[in-house]
């Protein structure tokens, strides 16, 4: 590690500007459960760093009045997966509760694991696929964004040097009839060579509205199988035997990994994968209770 | 430089420390407490593993400033330590005691239901491994105190053993929870 000055600001309007005022050498610090390991690499060498672990209304979970669910952007992952979800939030606690490991969770946050924004990783998936917004500060004030536009396609996230990201607002617990999230890893702690996520939404008569089928691990940010998804739209969800799954898991994996494309052996195996997983994703959403 | 203060088992200790200072080398080198090892420095063996206001974490990968004003427990928490030794350790006066815990003036009376699970399940060979894995399987238990065998693997998922093959660590998992079970809560 190079030298660096510490700061643990106790309010988010201090930490802005902190930010400000250090310049865009400074890196904030969530849990520091990446951000250490870089340090420790001097693959970052910033001369100030801001922590974000003392501030209280970082790391609060409450619900707006349409039900969506806020989650502080320092919520570390311990904290989500022993949080009393119901509804499809219950996938929440426990994407948060299987990544990792044990130890890592206690630190680890959810704001981290958008912001580091590596495409390997659960939450930028669970992020993309549930719709969430981003709502980010600085010293100019909050805005917020959809989290398809929170990350680069080139990799890495949009924020800007002075920005904070301070909440992520999930959408409320009954809005997706179905959800479902699947990964594959060598070992339980590794990051995982694809993980997908499976977000339905239907009408009143139950049919499709919008299957957003969202995979992580294959291009820089969360690739989104459009065309695959489209196709289950106007289908019952109780009709979903009917449908060729393998079919539409094929078309998804060639949408966002063509084979043409997947020279390597480890490509040649996600895009196996993706076929596998989708077909398993699509299978649960059909099962009752999916 | 700052000054910080960390309750580590119970006792205030206070340092003057470069922020750069992990929290593992608080522990071991202003604390002074050397049961806690360092495997890889990289938040992959879990050898580090200590409690941090009640959450394991991996202590070398949190800085010390981090943990300011926070209570740390090492793995020199869980049984009264009374190592002063008797008499100076040599080769010659281990080959003279049954068990290492004579040795150290020990007994095993004073061990947590998990040490003396390891110790009566065979679960540590060198040992390196043990101080991180008895911190985590300790945090892991006082959650789920039934725990079905696979579940003590994944809870044990970050910590790395290169000596028992995990099998004997996973039996002495299952037997101190039903040991403290049986104590009740
Ligand atoms: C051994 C190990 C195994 C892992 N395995 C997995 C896995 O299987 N799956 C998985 O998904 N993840 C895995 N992770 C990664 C883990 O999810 C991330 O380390 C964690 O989410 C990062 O969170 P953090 O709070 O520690 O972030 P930090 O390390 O503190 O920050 C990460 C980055 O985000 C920036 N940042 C943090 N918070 C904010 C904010 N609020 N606003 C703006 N910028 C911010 C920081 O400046 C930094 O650049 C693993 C990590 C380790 C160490
Ligand atoms: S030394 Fe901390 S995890 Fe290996
Ligand atoms: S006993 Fe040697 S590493 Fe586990």
């Amino acid at each position: 590690m190079t030298p660096f000055t510490y700061f643990q600001p106790a309010g988010l309007e201090e930490a802005f500007s902190l930010v400000a005022e250090h310049g865009p050498g400074t890196r904030l610090m969530a849990g520091g459960q990446s951000l250490l390991l870089a340090l420790k690499e001097r693959l970052a060498r910033p001369p100030t760093v801001v922590s974000l672990s003392r501030i209280p209304e970082l790391s609060a979970i409450s619900y707006a009045e349409d039900g969506s669910l806020e989650v502080g952007a320092a919520t570390t992952y311990a904290q989500l997966q022993k949080a009393a979800f119901t509804g499809w939030h219950r996938h929440i606690s426990a994407i948060a509760g299987n990544l990792a490991d044990r130890s890592v969770r206690s630190m680890g946050t959810i704001g981290g694991g958008a912001c580091q924004a590596d495409p390997r990783y659960d939450v930028p998936t669970l992020l993309v696929a549930s719709a969430a917004r981003m709502v980010i500060g600085s010293i100019d004030g909050m805005r917020s964004i959809d989290a398809a536009a929170f990350f680069s396609p080139a990799g890495g996230t949009t924020l800007g040097p002075r920005d904070i990201l301070c909440r992520i607002v999930f959408p409320p617990a009954g809005v997706f009839a179905s959800f479902g999230f699947d990964k594959f890893r060598f070992r339980v702690f590794d990051a995982a060579v694809v993980n997908a996520a499976l977000a339905v939404t239907t009408d009143e008569a139950g049919r499709i509205t919008i299957a957003r089928l969202v995979f992580g691990g294959i291009a820089a940010c969360p690739s989104v199988a459009g065309a695959a998804g489209a196709r289950l739209c106007g289908v019952q969800l109780n009709e979903f035997a009917s449908l060729p799954v393998a079919d539409i898991a094929a078309q998804a994996s060639e949408e966002v990994l063509p084979i043409a494309t997947a020279t390597t052996r480890h490509r040649q195996f996600q895009s196996e994968l993706i076929k596998t997983i989708t077909t398993g994703l699509l299978t649960q959403a059909g099962a009752p209770g999916g | 430089m700052q000054t910080i203060t960390i309750h580590v088992n119970g006792k205030k200790v206070r340092g003057t420390i470069d922020e750069r200072m992990l929290l593992i080398e608080f522990i071991r080198d202003v604390a002074n407490l050397t049961g806690t090892h360092a495997g890889c420095w990289e938040a992959r063996c879990g050898a580090c593993a200590v409690e941090l206001d009640g959450n394991t974490v991996k202590s070398c990968n949190v800085l010390a400033v981090q943990a300011d004003g926070c209570s740390v427990f090492t793995v020199e928490s869980l049984s009264q330590q009374r190592l002063k030794p008797v008499e100076h350790v040599t080769t010659q006066s281990l080959a003279g005691v049954y068990t290492p815990l004579q040795a150290i003036g020990s007994s095993a009376a004073d061990l947590h239901p998990l040490q003396k699970a390891f110790h009566t399940c065979h679960a540590l060979q060198c040992g390196f491994c043990t101080p991180g894995m008895l911190m985590v399987l300790k945090g892991f238990l006082a959650e789920n105190p039934s725990p079905t065998r696979e579940e003590v693997r994944m809870a044990i998922a970050g910590n790395i053993c290169r000596c028992t093959g995990y099998q004997h660590i996973v039996d002495a998992a299952m037997m101190a929870a039903e040991t403290l079970r049986a104590a009740g809560p």
